[in-house]
């Protein structure tokens, strides 16, 4: 176990939490890119309100524009990239140089996409700089907590963008299998008691308990979820 | 060497990727520039490194010795050789670090020495920075990339390998520490030179921490871990300046500091890297006792000359400032970073008359130099070779013994016959490569 002190552990975690939020929601981004080509305007509120974010665009092609690269935007793309890297900054020495530089190269081109032409296309980039990143940080970084406390958030913040905004049932078993694993390298301490509430409610068929909506079921699940780590 | 200069952008992209950068603040904002590196490098050979070597080692020895006297016994204000009012009035002498001696008596553990190469060849000391001078992570990081970019050119010469800062640095936090981790304190991520804090921090294995993470408990400093452990800490290599170091002995508003650390650091009980008081020896007005201090307590000669100085407290002095104020550089004590430093010779008349009279006001406050004619160093601009002035830090590290890094940090004015060098007016770095036969 090395020494990292709560402040760094708490970074860490929120370098995993932000990397995943720009990583699948670009992703998410495409999909719903997709669907507005063919859709009326106002498509992408359904988006916004699936990810708990205001409503502030006016057009599909503003959206398009804003929640990608918009930096005076808090929710948008960009400025969660900039938050990844506001606590990777802090961890150099926990994570790397090497490490940390994608995330630079990530924000670099990030940054250069708003000249493109075709901006979309640009944003694999992104995602392949972030592909890099987790792929460095699990080659170089050696110690295991460290790692740990990245990828916890890392699938903390996966499960709650697919509960979100939906996903097949084996990934989402998939990602929470992982969540426990890592939880445990991690040496965080964690509440068993929300772990266990969310594996009740993520396993749960429909039919054992019918008075439970699926809102609800998911509600249950991300409630859980926040209050596995209490720091 | 043209090699290297093919890949000059290549190398500032990767410099940039890997974030070596600088914070300035300007207008209340805080901004991060990057540092622009100039592949060609300075050169030095082995026998000015010679020179530059003993020299240095000898003028950080009696620093050092200076400074444990001037906390410690005085001899050299009751011998006469500088006058008590050059010690007690300046402002980086520290009434609170008298009768401290830290561990094995090393007050500068790391000391970055700015010398610039007169045209005759000679190098010259310019300024003496035993606080916390910072600098070496760049030559460090652009050593490495420019092996990368261009391997023929460090097979065919022989230059000593400089990546070995942070093991030197990291034997110099293990010779002092009393018992414990080594940590490098920083103020945070919006101090100007916060990529180095991390940097070093990753290359010799120390923890980076922040004044929240430590703590003072009975005798002893302890930085906690998630679990609330707490680990004891030997060594602290810090980042923050004198006045911030401890709010409960010095600037009781500090919000970067570890409160009582200094009523640990008396007794003996944790290192503080440098030690804190040391501004007493970089003093721009002590600088001028430097080669007095090595004969007094070495009794050799100085190896490295100073700039020829004059200190206008002295009547004699001052007769020769005020006759010869067009032709002289005159330096503001109290100021850092290439800020008041004056050219007599850009004043205009009237501005002239109203220096002097400052001058004449406030003698103990300003220094006097010759304008040295730097050493012109070719720099690439724009696709062209240009001359620009350039001077370089050396670090002098001192552990279980005073080592000088067989490199440093080479900065350079990017305006035509400019002599301010300093990052934050807009200079770059070159590697500094010392021959090894």
């Amino acid at each position: 176990m090395g020494i990292i002190s709560l402040e760094k552990a708490n970074n860490l975690l929120w370098l995993g939490r932000y990397t995943e939020r720009v990583y699948t929601t670009i992703r998410k981004f495409f999909v719903q890119f997709d669907k507005m080509i063919d859709t009326e305007e106002d498509q992408y509120s359904e988006f916004c309100k699936k990810l708990n974010i205001p409503v502030i665009y006016t057009s599909n092609e503003q959206f398009a524009h804003n929640y990608i690269y918009d930096r005076d935007n808090p929710d948008s793309i960009i400025s969660n990239l900039l938050r990844a890297y506001d606590n990777a900054i802090l961890l150099r020495d926990e994570i790397g140089t090497e490490t940390l530089s994608y995330l630079q190269l990530a924000i670099d081109k990030m940054s250069g996409i708003s000249r493109s032409k075709a901006p979309l296309l640009e944003l694999q980039n992104v995602l392949d700089m972030l592909l890099a990143f987790w792929a460095c940080a699990d080659d170089f970084i050696i110690k295991s907590d460290t790692r740990n406390i990245i990828k916890t958030g890392k699938s903390m913040e996966r499960i709650d963008l697919y509960l979100r905004l939906g996903s097949s049932e084996i990934a989402m078993f998939s990602e929470f299998e992982k969540l426990q694993s890592r939880i445990r390298l991690s040496g965080l301490d964690f509440s068993n008691h929300a772990m266990i509430r969310l594996s009740y409610f993520l396993y749960c068929e429909e039919e054992d308990h019918p008075e439970i909506e699926e809102m609800e079921r998911k509600q249950n699940m991300m409630i859980a979820l926040e209050q596995i780590l209490d720091f | 060497m043209i090699d290297l200069l093919d890949y000059n952008e290549s190398i500032n992209h990767l410099l940039a990727r890997y974030g070596v950068k600088f914070g300035i603040y300007k207008n209340g904002t805080f901004k991060e520039q990057l540092f622009p590196f100039d592949t060609i490098p300075r050169i030095i050979t082995p026998e000015e490194f010679d020179e530059l070597n003993a020299g240095l080692k000898q003028r950080v020895d009696a620093l050092n010795m200076f400074i444990g006297d001037i906390y410690g016994e005085k001899k050299i204000l009751k011998d006469g050789i500088i006058p008590e009012e050059f010690i007690f009035s300046s402002p980086g002498y520290l009434k609170e670090c008298e009768g401290i001696m830290p561990p094995h008596g090393i007050f500068s553990h790391i000391s970055g020495i700015d010398l610039v190469q007169a045209k005759d060849q000679s190098w010259y000391i310019l300024e003496d920075n035993l606080r916390v001078p910072s600098g070496a992570s760049y030559p460090m990081i652009a050593r490495s990339l420019c092996r990368r970019a261009a391997p023929q050119v460090f097979r065919e010469h022989k230059i000593v390998d400089n990546r070995n800062y942070a093991q030197m640095l990291r034997e110099v936090m293990d010779y002092s520490n009393t018992g414990g981790i080594n940590v490098i304190l920083t103020p945070g991520r919006y101090n100007a030179a916060y990529f180095e804090h991390s940097y070093l921090a990753e290359q010799t294995g120390a923890v980076l921490v922040n004044n929240s993470d430590l703590t003072v408990k009975g005798e002893y400093l302890y930085y906690k871990d998630f679990h609330g452990n707490d680990v004891k800490v030997g060594a602290v290599y810090r980042r923050i300046s004198d006045d911030y170091l401890d709010p409960m002995t010095f600037k009781e508003e500090s919000l970067i500091g570890v409160p009582h650390i200094m009523d640990i650091y008396r007794k003996g009980n944790v290192a503080i890297i440098n030690a804190p008081g040391n501004g007493i020896a970089d003093d721009k007005g002590i600088y001028y006792f430097v080669p007095k201090m090595i004969e007094y307590y070495l009794h050799e000669m100085p190896i490295l000359k100073n700039a020829p100085t004059y200190l206008p407290f002295y009547d004699e002095d001052f007769e020769y400032v005020m006759e010869h104020f067009d032709k002289l550089v005159i330096k503001d004590v109290a100021e850092a970073g290439g800020y008041g430093v004056i050219f007599g010779s850009s004043l205009s008349p009237e501005e002239l008359e109203k220096f002097k009279e400052t001058v004449r006001k406030e003698r103990r406050r300003f220094i006097a130099q010759e304008v040295i004619d730097f050493l012109d160093i070719e720099i690439e601009d724009n696709g062209e070779i240009v001359p620009r002035k350039a001077d370089l830090r050396a670090f002098v590290l001192s552990g279980e013994e005073t080592k000088v890094w067989a490199s440093g940090l080479t900065r350079f004015s990017r305006v035509p016959d400019s002599f301010i060098v300093n990052s934050s007016q807009g200079g770059g770095f070159k590697d500094t490569w010392v021959l090894s036969r």
